[in-house]
């Protein structure tokens, strides 16, 4: 594997919380303008980034910095922005795949805000709001996978924002010279992970796990090398899932068996200096995370494992949600009684409520389950927190669930989840927007009275086939119907509370959109369909 | 807000506010504020900064090809940062000891001001002002390449009908010094006008005996802020609330009936609280009162927020068919003409007129787009004619031009009546230019200053922002350039005569003279012999 030159591309048009703002305007007018605040820690992150899939390391798919959007403005204002294809599809493999975002970056071509995404061989920057071409980067390889074991997207993730301490500032003496700014470290003197020095507009990298194994960090204003790639994955084309991040540690998941490596979880320590790598092995069990583990506060890997033979003393659990530390050990799981449906992904998610780490995740065939993450199925592995009635039909095999979860403005949590069958919650108290034959997005509220949880269903979508992991936006649920090669895609927008659709691309996108992720960042949702188009749509920026 | 010195007043005092008020009568008289023939006694040559030096000159386009170096004269200026000399002021009539000569005043970033023979460059005098604040002088040259510890502000010269002329200079203390233009003595105490050391205030204005100024980047603390010194009574009063960045380089532009326009930078918009960011602004000062008269914003100045594509240029001022208007522009690489009447109309979004996108079409805020202030004159068949400056290739053809432009040059439209429409329409392009500053216009003649200036913010090959010093070791000697007005065709360039560069500071031109300081301390005169 060796990578190719950036190119950089010129500027044609394509088809076309408060504090993080000031700190942007203030930040930004180090360039041009003024200079006047007062705040204590602040991350730099933009309001409208997305650097993880899932939007965060719990994979809740709740963009939190969203302002733009509301159920009140979405029905007259969300359209379709703008569209660019990224080069061609892969022919050999279809593989999960999300758009990430980062606001307010700097190059020598002034201030972008880019949505990135990775063919199977190149990653894109676009301008997220011109739809224009940033910069490409092409990683050329000379490797054959085996059938099945090709990627056509790879997996691609940010590095968590830096956290400017104000206060942290010693005050200048008056009179005194200014203290000399910490000048970026030299490109010999790099290492991938490791911040350069800099200041605000210090380089920041963006990682891609190549086939061969190998973690490139790129820099996200030019798509340059930032530091020389470390080794990651045992073998070439082991055609790993998504990619995680928490606290220097990067994650992934193999499930296909390629290339002799192993199914499990794989962990890359940024922090030590020989970058060690560590995994759990779930030999014939394999983790359903096409999106890559969802991972706790405290590192802990939620996985969902596929169907297989359990071996308790090697930490093998089939059919269950298991949780492994920052070690690679096993640290809980969870098995339902009953066994799970058949899933061929479905990726859990993990949220902070109250003193609590929550997740839901696929419970008793159908039904979904709301554990805790400190006792995932309580002392016997099988008793979660709550288990709802069957959302599907016993049986039925699920190709790609996915969760999300979201507090409201009157502190009420929700969680949702994209079901890839057809749904059939039997409750008078739900509102079924239409018949789901081929799957939808249910909606829950999460309930707590005398520390028992319930997850009481409120409302469930129309329609969808094969739906994308929802995401949900200040009050909006952004669904996305994926469709397959009989049905086009098509982009939801719904009331989160209600369900109710306040906008439907209907017609507008011709092809369809597998195993594709939608990302939601200043008031835009974007995701990729089949043949590598990338679409923007949401509430347009006069330009 | 307001400040006073709190100083008493003394007879000197009550003398200048005498010659002030006759001087203000006198003023209101001329066709542009402030300009006489053979003179240039302020940023952009005149209150309204049109930079239109309507002084005669024997420079015409049949003999600008002839123009040389007439002089240079190397002083000892420390630089700040990228800041080395501001524009030069040309007065006539100094007396001296070799008795009335038109002399060129240029201020150093260091606080020091020097007056030189226009005619020899043989210096005559210079001063180095001392420090006036109780605030302690910093070491060093400040932070980064924007907030130097520099004199930033074009200094004024009262008008020739003046009875008694003085030089007025805005130091890095925050205070306003009153000069003696023959020998470069205080005259009176210096008036305190920003609150602290190390602001950067932009090109003072001086109209009807009143000196405004803008501030931006909100450097030293200083709020960014349109600042008026009543000379009268030597109060000082500071526009609230705070603004985002002002900081056209020839600071604000004064109309004829005395409203002061400035443009805004990126910021917080919120125009119910007066934080009008990305905008034009027009205020009146009146009984020590600034107010906010009138505003716009353009439609898509969040997109522009959002982006760092601030309004960063002093507008130009200057009468119509009957009318007042108003021209503007900004990084964006548009055009705006506003009616002084209503300068965006009942929404204040909507300009007489907004052009297509001219330039900036790579979206950068660091060099493309429109830098400084524009320039506006009158040819003999009446047309008005509006230039700028651009800072890379355009996004629109011009009838005429020359060659690409990847480093920027000039731009000129005529102003033209369409369907009832008031239009600026492109005339011509010049040249390829490195970082050009403003132009002027000089008997049909435009001069314009490459100044070679390294404009780059962002070191996206190792990160951060480039350093001052990275700055100017990517800086190149700048070029004189005499064109054509109606055509743009080069008529004159200096070549390689110019050994260093400049920063945010156009030439002045009169009395046949064009002068301009450079970093390296040189100040040059280029004209006819």
């Amino acid at each position: 594997m060796r990578s190719s030159g950036v190119r950089f591309s010129g500027n044609g048009l394509g088809i076309v919380d408060v504090k993080k703002k000031i700190l942007g305007w203030t930040i930004g007018a180090c360039c041009a303008g003024a200079f006047l605040f007062a705040a204590a820690a602040v991350a730099q992150e933009q309001s409208g980034d997305w650097r993880l899939t899932g939007a965060d390391a719990g994979q809740t798919g709740w963009q939190k910095g969203e302002i733009g959007l509301t159920p009140e403005n979405t029905g007259a204002k969300f359209k379709f922005l703008w569209k660019i294809k990224l080069g061609q599809p892969s022919k050999e493999a279809r593989s999960f795949s999300e758009p990430l975002l980062a606001g307010r970056l700097i190059n020598a071509q002034g201030f972008k805000d880019i949505v990135y995404w990775s063919s199977a061989d190149t990653l894109y920057a676009v301008d997220s709001e011109l739809g224009s071409m940033v910069w490409t980067k092409e990683f050329k390889s000379s490797s054959r996978p085996a059938p099945g074991c090709a990627v056509s997207s790879l997996p691609i993730l940010m590095e968590p924002p830096m956290v400017i301490n104000f206060n942290a500032r010693r005050p200048r003496v008056p009179g005194a010279a200014r203290p000399p700014e910490t000048p970026p470290a030299a490109p010999n003197e790099r290492r991938l992970g490791v911040a350069p020095g800099g200041g605000y507009f210090r380089l920041k990298g963006i990682y891609v796990l190549t086939p061969d194994g190998m973690l490139h960090e790129q820099v996200m204003t030019t798509g340059a090398d930032f530091a020389p790639p470390v080794k990651f994955l045992p073998a070439a084309d082991a055609s790993a899932f998504g990619l995680n991040f928490e606290d220097k540690m990067i994650y992934t998941a193999t499930g296909h068996g390629c290339s002799g490596v192993p199914n499990g979880l794989w962990a890359i320590n940024l922090a030590s200096p020989d970058y060690t790598v560590a995994s759990y092995p779930s030999q014939q069990v394999r983790p359903l995370a096409l999106s890559g583990p969802a991972i706790t506060p405290d590192g802990n890997s939620i996985v969902v494992t596929g169907a297989g033979t359990s071996d308790s003393n090697s930490g093998v659990y089939a059919g269950s949600v298991v949780s492994v530390a920052k070690d690679m050990k096993v640290a809980d799981w969870y098995t339902p009684a009953g066994g799970m449906a058949s899933y061929e992904s479905v990726s859990p998610a993990t949220f902070t409520y109250k003193e609590k780490q929550l997740v839901v995740a696929p419970g008793k065939d159908g039904s979904l389950a709301l554990l805790d993450a400190a006792s995932l199925g309580g002392a016997d592995h099988h008793t979660p927190l709550f288990e709802t009635p069957p959302v599907a039909k016993a049986g039925e095999k699920h190709d790609w669930d996915g969760f999300a979860t979201w507090q409201d403005k009157e502190g009420t949590f929700w969680a949702f989840a994209s079901i890839s069958t057809g749904i059939t919650l039997n409750d008078s108290a739900v509102k079924l927007n239409r018949p789901t034959t081929h799957g939808g997005v249910v909606a829950f509220k999460i309930a707590e009275t005398d520390g028992k949880f319930a997850l009481n269903p409120v409302w469930v979508s129309e329609d969808m086939v094969n739906p994308a992991p929802p995401r949900i936006a200040n009050g909006v649920v952004i669904a996305l119907s994926g469709g397959n090669p009989s049905t086009h895609a098509k982009l939801f927008v719904l009331n989160a509370a209600t369900g109710a659709e306040l906008y439907s691309s209907k017609d507008e996108i011709p092809s369809y959109a597998d195993l594709s992720g939608v990302s939601v960042g200043d008031s835009h949702a974007f995701f990729t369909d089949h043949d590598n188009v990338l679409y923007s749509f949401g509430i347009g920026l006069e330009h | 807000m307001s400040l006073h010195s709190g100083l008493s007043s003394t007879h000197g005092l009550r003398v200048l506010r005498a010659i002030c008020l006759v001087g203000c009568a006198l003023v209101t008289l001329s066709p542009a504020y402030g300009q006489s023939s053979a003179e240039w006694l302020t940023s952009s040559a005149d209150a309204a900064r049109d930079a239109w030096q309507r002084g005669e000159s024997k420079i015409t386009t049949k003999n600008a090809r002839k123009l040389q170096l007439l002089w240079k004269t190397r002083v000892e200026s420390k630089t700040m940062g990228m800041q080395s000399f501001r524009e030069p002021l040309i007065v006539s009539g100094v007396k001296t000891a070799d008795g009335a000569r038109t002399v060129a005043i240029l201020a150093g970033a260091s606080n020091d001001v020097f007056a030189l023979d226009a005619e020899t460059g043989k210096v005559i005098w210079q001063t180095k002002l001392n420090w006036s604040s109780e605030k302690p002088q910093e070491p060093g040259e400040g932070a980064g390449f924007i907030c130097t510890n520099a004199l930033t502000a074009t200094p004024v010269v009262s008008p020739m009908d003046a009875p008694v002329r003085r030089l007025y200079v805005l130091t890095s203390d925050g205070y306003l010094r009153i000069m003696d233009l023959s020998t470069g003595s205080d005259t009176d105490p210096p008036i305190q006008v920003l609150p602290l050391p190390y602001g950067k205030p932009y090109g003072l204005n001086l109209v009807k005996n009143v000196l405004y100024t803008v501030t931006g980047q909100g450097c030293g603390g200083v709020p960014n802020a349109l600042y008026a010194v009543n000379l009268e009574n030597r109060k000082v009063t500071v526009s609230t609330p705070p603004q985002a960045g002002l900081w056209g380089t020839a600071g604000p532009a004064v109309g004829s009936d005395g409203t002061i326009y400035f443009e805004s930078g990126d910021g917080p918009y919120d125009a119910a609280a007066g934080k009008l960011s990305t905008s034009v602004e027009a205020f009146t000062f009146s009984n020590d009162q600034l107010a906010l008269k009138d505003y716009y914003s353009p439609s898509n100045h969040v997109w522009l927020t959002r982006r760092d594509l601030d309004m960063n240029v002093t507008p130009v001022v200057f009468p119509y068919k009957g009318r007042e208007l108003i021209v503007a522009s900004g990084k964006e690489g548009r055009y705006f003409v506003l009616d002084s009447k209503s300068l965006g109309g009942a929404d204040h979004l909507t300009p007489l007129f907004r052009s297509e996108l001219i330039s900036n079409k790579n979206v950068n805020f660091q060099k493309e787009g429109t830098w400084g202030s524009l320039a506006s004159w009158e040819d003999k068949k009446g047309t008005r004619w509006v230039l700028g400056p651009t800072g890379g290739e355009t996004a629109v053809k011009f009838p005429k031009s020359y060659g690409s432009t990847p480093n920027g040059g000039v731009v000129a439209f005529k102003l033209e009546e369409k369907d009832g429409r008031t239009e600026l329409v492109p005339a011509w392009q010049s040249r390829d230019m490195l970082t050009s500053e403003p132009p002027i216009i000089v008997n049909g003649v435009v001069f314009v200053l490459a100044a070679g200036e390294y404009t780059m913010q962002a070191n996206d090959a190792v990160g951060g922002l480039f350093s001052a010093e990275e700055r100017l070791n990517h800086s190149v000697t700048a070029k004189l350039y005499a064109l054509d007005a109606m055509t743009g065709k080069e008529l004159y360039s200096s070549g390689d005569q110019v050994t260093s560069f400049l920063h945010q500071a156009g030439p002045s031109v009169a009395d046949d003279k064009v002068m301009f300081g450079t970093f390296d301390g040189t100040i040059y005169c280029f004209g006819l012999k």
